[in-house]
């Protein structure tokens, strides 16, 4: 048997990236996109199980027309069971306040829903703000293969009133085979007991660039009680955030060649963030915006963060007698911030060396 | 300060050079190419070090530019004393700053300084105003102007003399004026936060738009809530109005399960009527059959019968019974009659023949009159053509004698033949007679006989054919009524005896029973629908059978019929499906709101993410533009520190080297803070362009004795001059030997030169 468990899709959701209003918007309808060829990514591999381990919807009331087109999705899709639990984001997800639910929208409460699927049960809870006794109410078959559905981040310990977290050690022991998680962002796999393994599927497509990387969802071939897992990439577009360390590039033809070698690989539909490290003087040509122009046009986004420091050489200038030694002297006894006092030096001895006022 | 000695190791072409200098004026006398500046640059990196740099470009590159030619340690020392303190400084270059070595010794006790910047702290001047302030290149005189003593004075405020500081501020102030007006709106960061403000308002708006949603989204679920309860209370009624109609179909049930009951009694009885009709005994099919070929049979003796009358031979026989009234001719008169006609056929024969012989039979006379007649006839065309052709008299007379002699002979030959008879013709004539006679009495005889028969006498053959042909069809005919007359009869005993069947038969239901194809009809039909009653009661049987197992029909338990009334639990859920509907038609109008506002609200994440944007934007603009403020401030304060801080000494040492050098005369020189040097003559101030050459380079040299009288309060570095005359006329360059002569009283002077005659 195979099932997919995915999460965190959250649809309707706006991005984090500075993009555009148009492309927040062809982002959004991306994200739904998405979604949809995940649906269509089941049929064609006769796969009959979904399971959404929440935060399908970014908001409770967020998007009436993608609530439409998932009511839509999910009837027309009726050789698929969408096992949809909601997350911290859709708590009251419009899309179970429909008049009438697709058969195959298979919702849990907040006590235990268990569905039984011949030798393996799917069973959810959506988990509140005291949560020991749903743990401790948690029964399941030792000889069915069970798979527990719950949105949260991982604690551990005594903590079981916290929200939206999940307390593994709570779980330990409970003949649980998968636990299928949302709420992180990222991939991650790992072993709960002896006979469980937990993974949170990650979400399907990154919307900021906190959530760099490969996104997708889980495929579980399920044989004979037997579990193996496969993460499967599956975003249109993936966010990257690269790193270009401008030390000892005095060049803009220099600082150009460091961000084509570091951009090197990476998909020309990506959102792409180049961070500038490292240190620069009065020498560099720090034309950042110049040297990541073409890259606008040539990547879905590009977004440019200076993080790098000046560095001065200021002892040649100690007993400089003139206009700049002067000037380097009177700021660095002036009041101004040590920072600022960097950047007023670093812009007065540019401009005293004929350059652009660039900053 | 004073130098001392030094020895050059390796510096550039310089290799184990060493020169001890005096206090005042040193005369260093070599030829062009020696390196006289690569001494100087020597002289700095001793002092100061050489700095590290990238830069391909030899004369900006000084590490690499004097790089010993030869190869070697690079590098040497140089013992100079500094406030009453000898010292050597030994200095050796790598190819990095970090494998330099230097080591400052105190000659006084031979022990190493800690601080390698002594020199540098002690004189308060690094390299480059070391060399901009002390070292006076080539064509410093010779080139001397007012614009080059302004230049030379700038050059110790300014790090590059290309760079114009109003330039500088005027770029600094188009970038500070583009992030900000100076006066009204406008700049980047006007145009920012007009934007930030206007993204502001935008997220007042969704987030209007947003609790909008919100709060119609609590509408819309409520409603939904109560469209389920309304569904519930629905569904309840119809569950009972279900239960109602349930029982109502179980009446229905029994009343069909009656029905199909009374059917069948109906069909039993019409049944059992019919089998009254047949005394139990209904006919076979076979049965039916065979009355039917009973039927048939007497139908056929009937038409038969009827047939036989009205027979076209019947009426036939009569006419030949009529035809032989007078007696059927026997065979012998038939034979005779024959024999009659076959003679009388050869008489007449013979007749025809006689009367050949007769009228063929010629008399000779008859012949001859024609060969007469034929001569006559050519004798007298002869004649004719005679007479035309050759004209005798002669011959014409004999062929008119012969012709009229022919012509008459055959007149009398025609005479003759007429009255001529041969035996021959005798002889026919009289057998032709005889035959006549045997003739007419075997004419007599055949007319007699076909008379009896009506038959014409014309033509005895036809008349004897037709009798016999009569008498032929009259037997046969005679002979077949004899049969028919037979077949009648047994027609007549089949008619009767099938009658007899059919009647004996059909009278067990009919009266009368004659009435055969209706009897037949009635019975079949009432066979039929006997047959059709035994399937249709079977069928019956078989459906109420059935009825009764999937009714579950119990005899003992039949339902009463209760008509309970469901228009009020119609009305009611017709009430609530109309209360469900406008809630419906509410949330349809929620819906189209809920769109717009959600639609509204989905773009509150990205004018959120948009303001943060621009107030990062902002924010930047805003440190840039106070970045640049800050900058333009501290260039000018800057300058005007460099200026005040060394212009009043700098006018004061000015003024004392220009008494010393140009006398009484410009005892009012003064110098303006934008270093322009101003002297006073006969009672107005000029600038320097307005004198002589002579006295401007006079002039540039008091401003550089005064700029480093004022740089070097304390220790006065030596004044390093590389050639300063070498492009003055002989009257000029000795004056300026004079000047150096008088400098060296005052400064230890290293003088570079490559001719003796500027020694």
């Amino acid at each position: 048997m195979k099932i997919i468990h995915c999460s965190d899709v959250h649809l309707g959701a706006s991005m984090k990236t500075h993009l555009t209003l148009e492309q927040a918007e062809q982002r959004r309808d991306e994200i739904l996109s998405t979604f949809i060829r995940l649906v269509n990514y089941a049929k064609q591999e006769d796969i009959h199980s979904i399971i959404i381990a929440g935060d399908l919807l970014d908001t409770d009331n967020g998007g009436l027309k993608t609530r439409n087109v998932l009511i839509d999705l999910i009837t027309n899709s009726s050789d698929i069971d969408f096992y949809y639990l909601c997350g911290n984001h859709d708590e009251n997800s419009l899309l179970l306040h429909s008049e009438d639910l697709p058969k195959n929208l298979k919702i849990f409460g907040n006590t235990w829903t268990n569905y039984d699927l011949g030798d393996v049960t799917i069973n959810g809870v959506i988990l509140g703000n005291n949560n020991l006794p749903i743990y401790q109410s948690l029964n399941l078959d030792a000889n069915k293969f069970n798979i527990v559905v719950l949105h949260g981040g991982d604690v551990r310990g005594n903590d079981y009133n916290t929200p939206d977290t999940v307390n593994f050690d709570a779980l330990k022991h409970k003949n649980i085979d998968y636990l299928a998680l949302g709420h992180l962002h990222t991939y991650r796999l790992g072993r709960l007991d002896e006979r469980a393994t937990y993974a949170y599927s990650g979400c399907l497509e990154g919307r900021g660039f906190d959530e760099c990387g490969q996104k997708g969802f889980i495929l579980l071939d399920i044989q004979n009680k037997h579990l193996n897992t496969t993460f499967v990439p599956f975003a249109r577009r993936t966010l990257e955030e690269i790193k270009v360390d401008i030390t000892g590039l005095n060049t803009l033809r220099e600082i150009k060649s460091a961000i084509t070698d570091a951009l090197d690989g990476i998909s020309r539909d990506s959102l792409v963030r180049i961070v500038f490290i490292g240190s620069y003087d009065e020498q560099t040509q720090k034309y950042l915006q110049l040297a990541t122009t073409e890259l606008q046009n040539q990547y879905f986004y590009v977004q440019i963060k200076d993080k790098t420091k000046p560095k001065l050489d200021l002892d040649k200038y100690k007993y400089d007698l003139s206009i700049a030694g002067e000037f380097v002297r009177t700021v660095r006894e002036s009041n101004l911030s040590p920072e600022e006092q960097d950047r007023v030096i670093i812009l007065g001895l540019r401009t005293l060396n004929g350059e652009e006022v660039e900053l | 300060m004073k130098l001392l000695r030094c020895y050059v190791q390796n510096y550039g072409k310089l290799h184990e050079f060493k020169y001890d200098f005096n206090d005042n004026l040193n005369i260093i006398l070599q030829e062009n190419g020696w390196g006289k500046s690569t001494f100087a640059s020597f002289i700095k990196a001793m002092l100061f070090g050489l700095p590290v740099t990238t830069k391909r470009d030899l004369d900006e590159n000084e590490r690499a530019k004097y790089t010993p030619w030869q190869g070697g340690k690079f590098g040497g020392w140089l013992e100079l004393t500094l406030k009453g303190k000898s010292y050597r400084i030994e200095r050796f270059f790598g190819t990095t700053l970090s494998k330099d070595t230097v080591t400052i010794y105190d000659l006084q006790t031979n022990t190493p300084l800690p601080d390698n910047d002594f020199i540098e702290k002690t004189l308060g001047i690094n390299a480059d105003t070391f060399m901009r302030s002390t070292y006076i290149e080539q064509g410093l005189f010779s080139n001397a102007s007012d614009d080059s003593i302004r230049a030379k004075l700038g050059k110790l405020v300014k790090n590059d003399e290309n760079i114009d500081l109003s330039e500088v501020d005027k770029k600094l102030q188009e970038k500070e004026t583009s992030l900000q007006y100076q006066r009204g709106k406008g700049g980047k960061i006007y145009q920012l936060e007009s934007e930030l403000q206007q993204v502001r308002k935008t997220i007042d708006d969704c987030e209007t738009a947003k609790q909008e949603a919100d709060r119609l989204n609590q509408n819309f679920t409520e409603n939904q809530q109560k469209i389920a309860e309304i569904n519930a209370q629905i569904n309840i009624l119809r569950s009972k109005i279900q239960s109602i109609n349930d029982e109502r179909t179980a009446q229905a049930v029994y009343a069909h399960y009656n029905s199909l009951k009374n059917e069948l009694q109906k069909i039993d009885n019409e049944r059992k009527k019919l089998l009254e009709f047949f005394k139990n005994d209904p006919p076979s099919k076979l049965q039916l059959e065979e009355l039917l070929d009973w039927q048939r049979e007497y139908n056929k003796a009937v038409t038969t019968l009827e047939n036989y009358e009205s027979s076209i031979n019947t009426i036939k026989l009569q006419k030949l019974k009529d035809y032989f009234k007078n007696g059927v001719p026997t065979k012998n008169e038939l034979e005779k009659a024959n024999a009659n006609l076959l003679k009388l056929n050869n008489m007449h024969s013979s007749i025809q023949l006689s009367q050949t012989v007769i009228s063929k039979t010629s008399s000779p006379f008859k012949i001859l009159s024609f060969v007469l007649f034929g001569l006559g006839a050519l004798a007298l065309l002869a004649l004719i053509i005679q007479a035309i052709v050759v004209p005798n008299t002669t011959i014409t007379i004999i062929l008119a004698i012969v012709s009229a002699l022919c012509l008459l002979g055959g007149a009398c030959m025609i005479f003759l033949s007429k009255s001529y008879q041969s035996p021959a013709k005798i002889t026919a004539m009289n057998n032709l007679n005889q035959i006549n006679e045997n003739s007419n009495e075997m004419r007599n005889e055949l007319t007699e006989f076909v008379s009896r028969f009506g038959e014409s006498t014309q033509d005895f053959s036809d008349s004897i054919y037709n009798i016999k042909f009569n008498l032929k069809t009259y037997k046969d005919l005679l002979t077949e009524e004899e049969q028919r007359a037979q077949n009648k009869e047994k027609m007549q005993k089949n008619q009767q005896r099938y009658y007899n069947a059919l009647v004996q038969y059909y009278s067990q239901f009919f009266n009368p029973a004659d009435r055969f194809t209706s009897n037949h009809n009635e019975l079949q039909a009432n066979v039929e629908r006997l047959e059709i009653l035994n399937k249709n009661y079977e069928d019956k049987e078989n459906e109420i059978k059935n009825f009764v197992e999937n009714n579950k029909i119990d005899e003992n338990s039949q339902k009463n019929e209760e008509n309970i009334d469901l228009s009020p639990l119609e009305n009611k859920i017709n009430q609530l499906e109309l209360a469900r509907d406008d809630i419906i038609h509410q949330n349809s109008v929620l819906n189209s709101s809920l769109i717009n506002y959600s639609n509204k609200a989905d773009k509150l994440g990205f004018y959120k993410d948009k303001e943060i944007e621009l107030e990062e934007e902002l924010q930047t603009a805003k440190a840039n533009w106070q970045t640049i403020k800050h900058t333009r401030e501290y260039l000018d304060l800057a300058r005007n520190n460099l200026t005040s801080k060394y212009l009043t000494p700098l006018c004061d040492a000015f003024k004392m080297y220009a008494k010393k050098f140009l006398g009484d005369d410009f005892e009012n020189v003064s110098i303006d803070t934008k270093l322009e040097v101003k002297i006073e003559k006969l009672g107005e101030k000029k600038q320097t362009k307005y004198f002589s050459h002579g006295i401007r380079d006079i002039i540039e040299l008091c401003i550089r004795l005064a700029l480093i009288k004022t740089l070097f309060e304390d220790e006065t570095p030596p004044l390093i001059m590389d050639d300063p005359f070498y492009n003055l006329d002989d009257k000029k360059t000795e004056s300026g030997l004079k000047l150096l002569q008088e400098l060296s009283k005052e400064f230890q002077v290293i003088y570079l030169v490559c001719h003796s005659s500027r020694t």
